[in-house]
Parts: C-alpha cells; structure tokens; sequence
C-alpha cells in the first residue's frame, strides 16, 4: 500500500471537513425547525383559546359550533400529526363559517367584549398564519438537505425523524381580513 | 291551535327530519291549525306559504360531517322575530341539539315548547359542551318526543329525563287506491320484491334461492322484481323452469310503485340487515298486499310481531320457501294479512301520526298562554354557555 500523497491526504481533509459542515447545518436546521414548531404550538394553543373564549359570547348556535371545534383542537394529541391537521383545518372553517358573513360580523363587533375578541382572533391569526411559514421554511430547507446523496449515505441525519410541514388551511374568514 | 315549528335543516334539501316536517306540518293544516314552519333555505322560490325562510343555511364541518345549519346574530334576530310575530300557542322545535335554528328558538322563547328527537348518537359524538349548554335550552322544553327508541336512548343517557315515542309517520294515501298492472297478479299467483338486485343486502339472493321449492309447490306462479342493477347472473344459476318465471322490472319510476306493490299476492321482504325501519312494508300494506318478511328487529316492530304479517329466519331461503307455499295455500290467512296490513299501514300514516302528536301540542297547551320572547333566557344561556367554555378552558 503505498502512502498517500500529499494532494491525496488535503483532499480527504477537504471531504471530512465538507462533510461535518453538512452535518452541523442538519443539526442547526432540525434545532431551527423545533424552535419553529414550539411557536406554532404556541399560535395555534391561543388561536384556539381566544376562539373557546369568543364562543361564550355568541348566539348558541354558533357557539356550539365554535366550542366544539376549539374544544378538539385543544384535546388533540400532538403527536398524531394527520388528526391534528384535520382538527385545525375543522377549527378554521368552524370560524369561516360562523364568521363569513359581513352583516352578522358587523352586528357582532357592535359589542365591546366581541369586537375586542374579534381584534384578539386576527392578531393570533396572522401570527399563526406567519409561524406556519416560518416553520414550512425550515422544514424545506431541512429536506432539502436530507435528500442530498452524500448526507443520505453517511447517515447524516441520525435517527433524526423526517419532518413534516403543518399543512393546514389558517386563512381568516374574509370579512375579518 | 296556532302552531310554530322550526326546522334545523335546510328546507329545500331532502332529509329525514325536513321531510318529516314537512309532512307533520301538512297534516296539521289539513287538521284545522295554523302553522308556521321557520326553516333555512336555498332558495326562497317555490316555498310553500306555511315557510317562513331564515335564510341560506351555512356549510359547517360538525360531528364528522358537512352540515347545512343556520346560526349567526342576523339569524338569531328573524328567529326572535318569527317568535314575537307568531304568537303560537305551541313551539314545536325539532332535533333540539344541531346547532341551528332549533337551539336558537329555545333561547329566545318562553311558554310550551315541544321538541322532537329524531337521530341517536353515539357517546363520543355527543357533544362534551353541547350537553351543558343544552341543558340550559332543554329545561325550557315542556314536553319531549322521540321518533324512534335509538333517538330516545340517546337522550336518556346524554341529556337525561325521558320521552314519549311517537315514529315517523309514512303517507300512503297514494297506496291506499293502487290498481295493479295490467295482468297481474293474473289466474296464478305473484311474489312482488322490491329494491336494488345486486345489493346483498336488500336480499334478492335469499328470494331467488328459495325459488326452486316454490316453483315446485306452484308451478305458475311468477316473481315480479321491481329496482335498478344487474341481476342476470343471480338468475342464471337457476334452471331455465325457475328463472323464466322471474319478470324483471328494472328501475321503476317512483309513481308506479304502489301498483308495483299492488300486483302482488305477497310483497317479500328478504331484507339481510341495515334497515332501520321498513317503510316499503307499510306500504306495501297499506296497497292491500299481505307482508312476508325477514325477522328482523325494524320489521317485526313494523308488522307488530307477526300480527300484520309473516316472518321467516333472516337469510333462510329454506324457511322462506316454507313460509311463502304456507301462506299461498291458506287463502283465510291471506285475507287476515291483507286486512291486518291496512289497519297496520294506516296506525303509521300522518294523519294518525299526526293526531298522537296534536295530544301533545293539548297536553302543553294552555289556554290565554302563547309562547314569547325570552329576553331573560337569551341572557341565562349566555351565562350558562359561558360556564360551560370556561369550563373548557381550565
């Protein structure tokens, strides 16, 4: 066996480097999108409490409607991602349909204590609405560089799980945007 | 009586409890009330003069399903509306849980409220924060009523207290005049079957396996199948003597039912499961033609035991042979079914129906006392719908 040459031994520095920077950037990438997944809990955790708190205050109807679908995502378990996704797209079209309705939202933002709310439920909305991004970006990001082939080969992801995007819809009712 | 009755779900859409409405607010005219039925509508033309529309329903996830309720503060003010307009003696609510108009009349009425049940639904469909908020709503409902023992199940365990069964009424004025089709039940007799051919469990499979003896014991006698799909491999199992005497229908237009049913000497219902109540056996009944049936549960409430008809072990077509060639034979016991069948059919018809439910409307009723707003309770269920999201919230 013959002893490498000097070219040979900096080219294998080069690849051991190149391959720990890649290894450091899927750490950072995985920490960002925990970081993101942690507010997006937080956003839809409030979305959901300011929506219980507005159904008190509306016709019973509605209310029921609303407090059904807040109550759901609330008491859904985290970890089963497909039901949460559905219990969150439930809760926004719950708000959509109880609140599509220009005339019925200017009759309940006649009342302080709902025109506050209503106030409250955009703000967590475009909150939501923009942590959501946040975390799709990072979650792209991140695949991006898992289906890389030399980051695939040497396992550089660990045990890592693949993650997902929350893909579910938060637009507002139009007459709230 | 001045009657109000309300109406969760669209008018214009078909659906149990719309047409049940609709059918209990037409007997009720042609009993002498004034009725005013408050209802969600697609479209406000061809509404019948007794409709008082709120409106276009709204398309919610809810329970599972898309629903077509009505809610919202502009809804919440026409029913109140309706309520101070009206001046009923009565309120007659139905399916008081959907979040929609039902709900909403409770809230904002005071006086004799009547409310119908009609769906059962399982425990975790029953809503955690409708059952508290309900109960604000229900204690204002005088007297309750259930279509059906699943319904009445449903709100004993869930909201508690009991109700009265009174079952969906079924109109078979159109059955009760059928003339049968030209040439038939003709000089032999005729088996009627009724319902999709290739669905199992509609049991056309049974009927065709118990062919053989039949044609056996009554060599002319004839199958008259009435319902869409195919069938033409069920029947060429059978020897060519069987299955020539198979007429098969095809899809038939719903008026021509009740001749259908009427060109019979038995109606069979060899039903496998699924049904939950068996109109087409009433009304088969009421066209005059005795019922052979499968014993199931649905069914033998319809022909009260076997009092109004006959029974064969589900899914037997041995027992089913059996029973078919006994009571062929007996012509005084075809005669009892045909008779039984028309008094069975007609305790089933609105007009009856309707009757049981007018008993109730008196019961509640009293008289200088008409139903009202109810300011103070629009407030209580506030305050109790507001315990109950706090109560989620902790």
């Amino acid at each position: 066996m013959s002893p490498l040459s000097l070219g040979e031994v900096l080219l294998l520095i080069a690849f051991l480097w190149h391959l720990s920077h890649q290894a450091g950037r899927l750490d950072r990438l995985h920490h960002r999108i925990d970081v993101a997944s942690a507010a997006l809990d937080g956003h839809l955790a409030r979305r959901a409490a300011t929506v219980a708190d507005l159904a008190t205050h509306l016709d019973p109807a509605s209310g029921v409607i609303l407090a059904e679908a807040a109550y759901a995502a609330r008491s859904c378990d985290p970890s089963d991602f497909d039901n949460r996704m559905n219990v969150e797209n439930v809760l926004t079209s719950a708000l959509k349909a109880t609140l599509e309705d220009d005339e019925d939202v200017a009759e309940l933002r006649k009342d302080p204590t709902i025109n506050l709310l209503l106030d409250e439920l955009v703000a967590d909305s475009r909150r939501l609405e923009l942590s959501r991004r946040f975390h799709a970006d990072a979650v792209q990001a991140c695949l991006h560089l898992r289906q890389q082939r030399l980051v695939r080969m040497f396992r550089l992801a660990g045990r890592a799980p693949t993650p997902r995007t929350m893909d579910f819809d938060d637009q507002l009712p139009a007459s709230l945007r | 009586m001045r009657i109000g009755i309300v109406c969760p779900y669209a008018w214009d859409i078909p659906g149990g409890v719309s047409a049940h409405v609709h059918d209990l607010a037409i007997a009720l005219i042609r009993m002498g009330h004034e009725v005013s039925v408050l209802a969600p509508a697609e479209s406000d033309d061809n509404l019948p003069n007794f409709v008082v529309s709120t409106g276009k329903p709204k398309a919610v996830r809810y329970n599972g399903s898309v629903a077509r309720l009505s809610f919202g503060p502009v809804t919440a003010r026409k029913v109140s509306k309706w309520i101070s307009e009206g001046a009923f003696d009565v309120l007659h609510v139905h399916e008081p849980l959907a979040p929609s108009l039902s709900v909403l009349a409770c809230w904002a009425a005071k006086g004799p409220i009547v409310a119908t049940w009609h769906s059962s639904m399982d425990r975790s469909r029953m809503l955690l924060s409708l059952n508290r908020l309900a109960l604000t709503a229900m204690e204002k409902i005088t007297a309750r009523i259930a279509v059906s023992e699943a319904a009445r199940t449903t709100l004993v365990e869930h909201v508690g207290g009991d109700a009265i069964i009174i079952p969906n009424g079924v109109d078979t004025t159109e059955f009760r005049d059928a003339v049968p089709m030209p040439g038939w039940p003709g000089n032999g007799k005729t088996i009627v079957f009724l319902g999709r051919v290739d669905e199992p469990r509609k049991g056309l499979t049974v009927l065709v396996g118990a062919a053989p003896k039949i044609v056996e014991q009554f060599p002319d006698i004839r199958f008259l199948v009435a319902g869409p799909g195919d069938a033409s491999e069920l029947l060429a199992s059978l020897p060519d003597h069987v299955s020539s005497r198979f007429t098969m229908l095809g899809m038939i237009d719903s008026k021509d039912k009740p001749s259908v049913l009427a060109s019979g000497n038995i109606y069979v219902a060899p039903n496998t499961g699924g049904e939950s109540f068996g109109i087409v056996l009433l009304e088969a009944m009421a066209s005059g033609t005795p019922v052979v049936a499968s014993n199931l549960q649905a069914f033998a409430r319809v022909l009260d035991g076997e009092r109004a008809g006959q029974m064969f072990t589900n899914e037997d077509s041995d027992s089913l042979a059996h029973v078919i060639c006994e009571t062929l034979r007996d012509e005084t016991e075809l005669q009892r079914l045909h008779t039984a069948g028309l008094e069975r059919a007609q305790e089933f018809d609105w007009a009856t129906v309707a009757q049981r439910i007018e008993t109730v409307y008196e019961s509640v009723h009293r008289p200088g006392v008409t139903v009202e707003p109810d300011f103070a309770g629009q407030m209580l269920g506030r305050i109790g719908h507001a315990r109950i999201t706090r109560g989620l919230s902790s």
